[in-house]
């Protein structure tokens, strides 16, 4: 007899790898009936998935191998998000601990959030030129609104009862801080990190296809389509979706679990 | 000890200017053991936090000790009605932020509530009346002057509260402190108090104080505690008639 838990878990990966079987049957279908008498070749799975061996491999790809683009991305993207996390981090906690900046910001905070991301391009493009610049403004920008919001957000949402225990205990202000404010508010800040971490990732494969980076997987798919070379294109979106993935459901998840259980967050609301 | 001289609230609201307290006055001596009982929204708790320094009157004074009450501090040590314990903290964490001054162990403390062993818990690993007593035990730790407890066990069931209200009478005499006790209970305010204050509904002013023995052993449901609890809801009646408790 299997444990019944073991059995659930089973049963739930077969319908994961159920679901991702589907959609590549999808795509399969869709592939045939495009390349149904027509040039140019739209890639089925099979020929993505050994396109990317390929690369994988240490086929270059526009000048340089696909992992080294990976990376490049990857870092990119963290340079952009680590500065947003910092700034955002810091400046919701001041928004909301203190009403007057929060007033004061809160205006310009969901200005910037209203703004798509791509709508950066001509104000990067402005600013920094074609190049390095632009693309670590456009992640910085759309990455801060989040992080604020949801820092400021945790911050103002601590139960009163939390500060008064506090201020009747005598904590000093820093004490209040650190013990009591930050981790009260945890919760929502890595939230806040989290939607961050994927609109930057969203706009960073969109600002490197748009303002001239010479290297990064957003540059590979644009340049495939001036060379109709879709393979690699759809080799980088399957590395796109595996990163974001990644990070969701798996870097985030745990980090998520371990502080819920950490805050003991599960079962007091 | 703690001296409340006429003591007004006003508070505004979108109904206008909304006078929550009227001209209180009350002396508590060193081990009194004070209940504050009266109609919902008459504004025990509203005294109760002025007393803690949550709250400013918005006239008269209160005096700890003839030193007038600014602000909140660990000489006036609070059990909230709702969990205040931080979740993210093991219970020995939760006491260690009240024990910075003291030199007594967080053991100390833990046995006289009765949860000796529970050092590694986590908040939500304990039950409602147990959580109660961690607060408890967290604020004698702050050894303060005062003990303020506003509605300490309204969300526990009752036979629970009747435990912990045996356990709190039994502390209080040990450990020599002075309560004050906000209720809507008044079997309970009979049962620990050396004191009960009757307030009238908004706003709130004393209507009636009774002075109770405090030597006296009283038993939930006895005909004495039912003829002294009989009084006092008709004198609440007086002043209202559909009030509820």
């Amino acid at each position: 007899m299997m444990d019944r838990q073991v059995k659930d878990t089973i049963l739930r990966v077969v319908r994961y790898i159920a679901g991702i079987g589907i959609i590549f049957l999808l795509w399969h279908i869709a592939a045939a009936i495009a390349n149904y008498g027509r040039e140019v070749y739209f890639p089925t799975p099979f020929s993505t998935l050994s396109g990317l061996m390929d690369y994988l491999k240490g086929k270059p790809l526009y000048g340089t191998g696909i992992l080294n683009h990976t990376a490049i991305s990857l870092i990119r993207w963290f340079k952009g998000f680590a500065l947003a996390a910092l700034i955002g981090v810091g400046l919701g906690i001041a928004m909301g601990y203190y009403q007057f900046l929060f007033d004061l910001f809160i205006p310009v905070v969901t200005f910037l959030q209203i703004i798509p991301g791509l709508a950066w391009v001509p104000v990067a493009l402005l600013l920094f030129g074609l190049g390095e610049g632009a693309t670590f403004f456009m992640i910085f920008i759309t990455s801060l609104p989040p992080v604020i919001v949801n820092t400021a957000g945790g911050i103002r949402e601590t139960p009163p009862v939390y500060m008064r225990a506090s201020r009747m205990m005598g904590l000093k202000g820093m004490e209040t801080f650190f013990r009591i404010l930050i981790p009260a508010s945890s919760l929502s800040i890595i939230n806040g990190l989290r939607i961050a971490l994927a609109s930057g990732w969203r706009v960073l494969i969109a600002a490197e296809m748009v303002v001239g980076s010479a290297q990064g997987l957003g540059y590979v798919i644009i340049q495939s389509r001036w060379s109709l070379d879709f393979v690699s294109a759809f080799s980088v979106i399957v590395i796109i979706a595996a990163i974001g993935l990644f990070i969701e459901k798996v870097l985030f998840q745990i980090i998520e679990d371990k502080l819920r259980r950490r805050m003991g967050f599960e079962r007091i609301l | 000890m703690i001296s409340i001289e006429n003591i007004s609230r006003t508070y505004r609201s979108k109904e206008g200017l909304i006078r929550a307290l009227s001209h209180i006055n009350l002396r508590v001596e060193e081990g009194d053991f004070i209940s504050l009982i009266g109609p919902s929204g008459c504004g025990k708790s509203t005294l109760i936090n002025m007393i803690a320094g949550f709250l400013k009157p918005s006239e008269g004074e209160i005096k700890l000790k003839g030193k007038p009450v600014r602000k909140p501090g660990p000489d006036r040590g609070v059990v909230f009605q709702e969990n205040s314990l931080f979740p993210w903290m093991t219970v020995e964490e939760n006491l260690y932020l009240a024990l910075r001054n003291s030199n007594r162990t967080v053991d100390y403390y833990l046995d006289i509530v009765g949860l000796k062993g529970f050092h590694k818990a986590y908040p939500h690993e304990l039950s409602g009346g147990m959580k109660q007593k961690v607060s408890i035990a967290r604020t004698l730790a702050l050894n303060p002057e005062v003990i303020l407890m506003d509605e300490p066990f309204s969300s526990l069931d009752e036979q629970t509260r009747i435990q912990l209200d045996y356990e709190l009478k039994e502390i209080w005499e040990r450990e020599r402190k002075t309560i004050i006790f906000v209720t809507h209970s008044i079997e309970e305010a009979i049962f620990l108090s050396t004191k009960v204050v009757l307030l009238t509904k908004r706003p709130g002013s004393i209507q009636r104080e009774w002075e109770l023995d405090r030597k006296k052993r009283w038993n939930f449901y006895s005909p004495e505690m039912l003829s002294l609890r009989e009084e006092m809801k008709n004198s609440m009646d007086l002043c209202c008639k559909d009030c509820k408790l």
